[in-house]
């Protein structure tokens, strides 16, 4: 994003004018990869994205801004500190980066990690009913004064069994889901490289970027879906 | 006037000051050549209050009006330092959710007010020392201290004279003051267990950048808690010896915790220890030794459990690091208590590496502290520090939960930012319930600040936009704003701890607010109390049958009848009346204990008549 610089009045973008020299400001709604001078991709190389954090911060900590001496200048380093911890601390991670992109590019939209994903419609009915049976069945261990966690090769062993073996399928699913992702990973990576200019965007390339982050957005839910029945279940299992 | 930065550790138990001069650092030293400054207050009447080493010398004599410990206090509620209370030998008031006050010598002190004198007593020493008037000063807090604490640390160095220029986390000081090769990239562990407060940090340095990987603690741990151990060991030692209590009044009970205090120093440089208490006789006038050895592993298997509370924190500090033991590059150890071959053996197991121990722990912080004034001032420039924030910031969503807007971890500055919208139909205020913490239910974090956004546009439920925005700064002290999109209107929120009230109001409520702090602390009153009787009914029964015999009839009788007063309080279960029957039969017991003292020590032979300092008892 361009922005008028402080000193010279040219249109610049990035952190200095490259005219004068003079810091620049940064536009609050500016993209954290641009903050941070790295490419919108997300198998970023965690080692260049912590160097540029550092440099940037050299630059723009407040301990080294308090030594501007000009107040207008002192104020745009701090704002741009602030602006590069925030980017450094949503990027640095994995999970938060990709919801980051798929926020910067279908808006706030609400987490639909309630809905079932379609690969598990049938399979989900039939779990929930099996861990109402194993919880059934230790409450009725219980009343009886049992330890449900001893007997073997009655009821309850036999419903934990069933129930360990659906989450042995469910971990192969969601090792599906993930590399449903990773593919989804690749072609908006590929797209990044294969765009030429990030501030003009062409319609084809647009429409391919919200439809590529909708698949990820869906993948995302399907996996946080998976993840959360995955928890279910064990707290089931090991209650 | 300097322009000169000091770096100032203002600790639990000690405190420090440095300034960095031509490259090098200087532990400032008082008129007697004495570097370590006890955090100790105490006012005697006149102007100027009693500061350190004198404050320390007449805490025996003068315990009521003696305050130490106060950074336990810096920033609290009263409901949250029930713990510290106990023991405490000055008397702090306000009302379970009020800001903490101390009375002192007829008057009322904010927490921050007492860490201001020791602040002051620091500045005036850096002053004397550098030949012209420091104004300016970095002040370290534990990593973990929370966002009321932080203000009110701020708050101590203005009302003491001195700009905090910033208020910087005692393990990063710490790592800054080891002269650590800064080219090469490593991973550092601080494990900083100081008087009152526990710190894991995990920190990685590159090309001169100290960068916080992540930061855990508890601020309610420290080596005064292994003082209170061996007050408590002490206590019973004596009991099961004399058959009676030691009086649990502040003349004696700090003197005992002074000796264990140096009982504990001591057991880090040698295995075992004399332990001797003068006490007088209340009958004769007379002196008598109560003496103990005390072991190291002995010291060891009481403050096992204490010590062990550090290991968590810092498993889920590597945790969130992201690396394992084998990791980290350098063990860095702070703190008075880090001197304890116990706790170096429990370091030395969880980060699987022998600490490194080459810079004196009680300075270690107030030397990082006077480097990062020396950044700030522009002396140094090829260090900079990147902390994070401790604890997770947020606002309480509706249905109970916290809504995290900032990270535990995140680098600092940051700011966050998030839209909430109204539940009802044509609501117009909404309150903003601010919130620091790890848990999911807001109920279960700390309440920061609460303020109400009113004037909102009547429309159905879902359809207002209310922003609400977090700005953290480099201090780690947090603000907050909350603004509705739709009429612009703003509400500007300083979370600031209110130490309560104007001093006038303060006067009028004085007494009631005592009232309702015990009636909020009811429950604990009756816990503490039950099993003090539980314990002074055996003593005295026990007593009774061996030595009844030569008690005045009467007094017999009385100790009796008020034995069954006692039992039926506890049936009753009104720590009131328990309180006045036990304070009854602790008086009426007192010749009783007396009988006691002396028949043991004639089976002894251990009278021995001292002419010299008697001591009261």
């Amino acid at each position: 994003m361009r922005v008028v610089c402080i000193s010279c009045d040219s249109r610049e973008s990035g952190h200095w004018c490259s005219q004068c020299g003079a810091i620049l400001p940064t536009p609050e709604n500016e993209d954290y990869f641009s903050i941070l001078g790295l490419p919108q991709k997300i198998n970023l190389d965690e080692e260049t994205l912590k160097d540029r954090f550092f440099d940037l911060n050299r630059a723009f900590h407040p301990d080294r801004a308090a030594k501007l001496t000009d107040e207008r200048a002192r104020e745009i380093a701090i704002h741009k500190s602030v602006l590069i911890n925030n980017s450094y601390n949503t990027l640095r991670d994995r999970t938060r980066r990709i919801q980051y992109l798929i926020r910067q590019e279908l808006g706030e939209r609400e987490e639909k990690s309630g809905h079932i994903p379609v690969e598990l419609f049938d399979l989900v009915e039939e779990i929930n009913e099996l861990m109402g049976e194993v919880r059934q069945a230790k409450q009725v261990k219980r009343m009886a004064g049992m330890n449900p966690a001893q007997g073997d090769g009655d009821r309850l062993a036999d419903l934990n069994a069933q129930l360990q073996r659906q989450l042995d399928g469910l971990t192969s699913h969601r090792e599906a889901f993930e590399q449903g992702l990773r593919s989804k990973e690749s072609e908006w990576d590929a797209l990044c490289d294969s765009t030429h200019n990030f501030e003009t965007l062409d319609v084809l390339t647009r429409a391919k970027r919200r439809q590529i982050a909708t698949a990820l957005a869906v993948k995302m839910d399907d996996i946080s879906y998976i993840d959360s029945l995955i928890r279910r279940i064990k707290d089931t299992l090991y209650e | 006037m300097t322009d000169k930065i000091i770096g100032i550790d203002l600790g639990t138990t000690n405190s420090v000051v440095a300034v960095m001069e031509g490259g090098k650092v200087t532990v400032i030293p008082d008129s007697e050549g004495q570097k370590l400054c006890p955090s100790i207050v105490a006012m005697d009447g006149r102007d100027e209050p009693l500061v350190g080493v004198p404050a320390r010398n007449q805490l025996v004599l003068n315990p009521q009006n003696t305050i130490y410990s106060i950074k336990r206090f810096m920033g609290r509620r009263h409901s949250e330092v029930l713990e510290e209370e106990k023991t405490l030998s000055y008397e702090i008031i306000g009302k379970a959710d009020e800001m903490v006050r101390v009375r002192a010598y007829g008057g009322l002190y904010t927490p921050p007010e007492i860490s201001a004198m020791i602040l002051r007593s620091l500045k005036n020493r850096a002053t004397r020392y550098l030949g012209s008037e420091v104004q300016r000063a970095i002040v370290t807090v534990p990593a973990y201290f929370n966002d009321s604490q932080r203000q009110a640390t701020k708050d101590a160095g203005g009302l003491a004279g001195l700009e905090v220029v910033r208020i910087i986390n005692e393990p990063t000081a710490a790592a800054l003051a080891y002269d650590l090769d800064k080219k090469s990239i490593s991973k550092i562990a601080v494990f900083d267990l100081g008087g009152g407060t526990f710190d894991i940090s995990i920190l990685e340095l590159s090309q001169g950048i100290f960068h916080v990987l992540a930061t855990n603690g508890d601020t309610h741990l420290g080596g005064d808690d292994i003082d209170k151990r061996l007050v408590e060991w002490v206590y019973s030692e004596f009991e099961s010896e004399n058959g009676f209590a030691l009086r649990r009044v502040p003349e004696i009970y700090e003197r005992v915790r002074q000796e264990a205090e140096q009982m504990k120093c001591g057991l880090s440089f040698s295995e075992s220890i004399n332990f001797n208490l003068p006490l007088l006789d209340a009958r004769d006038g007379s002196v008598f030794n109560f003496s103990r050895t005390l072991t190291r592993s002995q010291l060891e298997a009481l403050s096992r459990d204490i010590i062990e509370r550090t290991v968590n924190p810092c498993r889920r500090a590597m945790d969130d690091a992201n690396l394992g033991p084998g990791e980290i590059d350098e063990v860095i150890l702070v703190g008075g208590a880090t001197r304890m071959p116990g706790v170096r053996r429990l370091v030395q197991d969880v980060f699987q590496k022998e600490p490194n121990t080459s810079v004196n722990p009680d300075e270690v912080v107030a030397i990082g502290a006077a480097i990062q004034g020396a950044v700030l001032s522009g002396d140094v420039s090829d260090i900079l520090l990147l902390d994070v924030n401790p604890l997770s910031l947020g606002i309480e969503t509706y249905g109970g939960a916290m809504s995290k807007l900032i990270f535990r971890n995140s680098p600092i500055p940051a700011t966050a930012k998030e839209v909430f919208t109204t539940a009802v139909d044509n609501q117009t205020a909404i309150d903003v319930h601010v919130l620091q913490g790890e848990r999911e239910m807001a109920a279960d974090n700390r309440t920061l600040a609460r303020f109400a956004l009113s004037g909102i546009k009547p429309q159905p439920a879902g359809i207002p936009r209310i922003e609400v925005a977090f700005v953290i700064d480099v201090n780690g002290i947090l603000s907050v704003t909350a603004k509705d999109l739709l009429t612009g209107k703003e509400e500007h929120i300083e979370v600031k701890p209110t130490y309560g009230l104007r001093d006038e109001d303060v006067l009028r409520q004085v007494d009631e607010s005592v009232e309702h702090a015990f009636e909020d602390m009811d429950r604990r009153m009756w816990v503490d109390h039950k099993q003090e009787a539980e314990r002074v009914i055996a003593a005295t029964e026990k007593a009774l049958t061996q030595h009844g015999g030569k008690l005045q009839p009467a007094l017999h009788q009385k100790i009796v009848d008020l034995l069954e007063r006692t039992q039926k309080a506890l049936e009753a279960g009104d720590w009131h009346e328990l309180k006045a029957a036990l304070d009854a039969l602790n008086e009426a017991t007192l010749p009783l204990a007396e009988v006691l003292v002396a028949e043991t020590m004639k089976a002894e032979g251990r009278m021995e008549p001292t002419g010299s300092n008697p001591s009261p008892s």
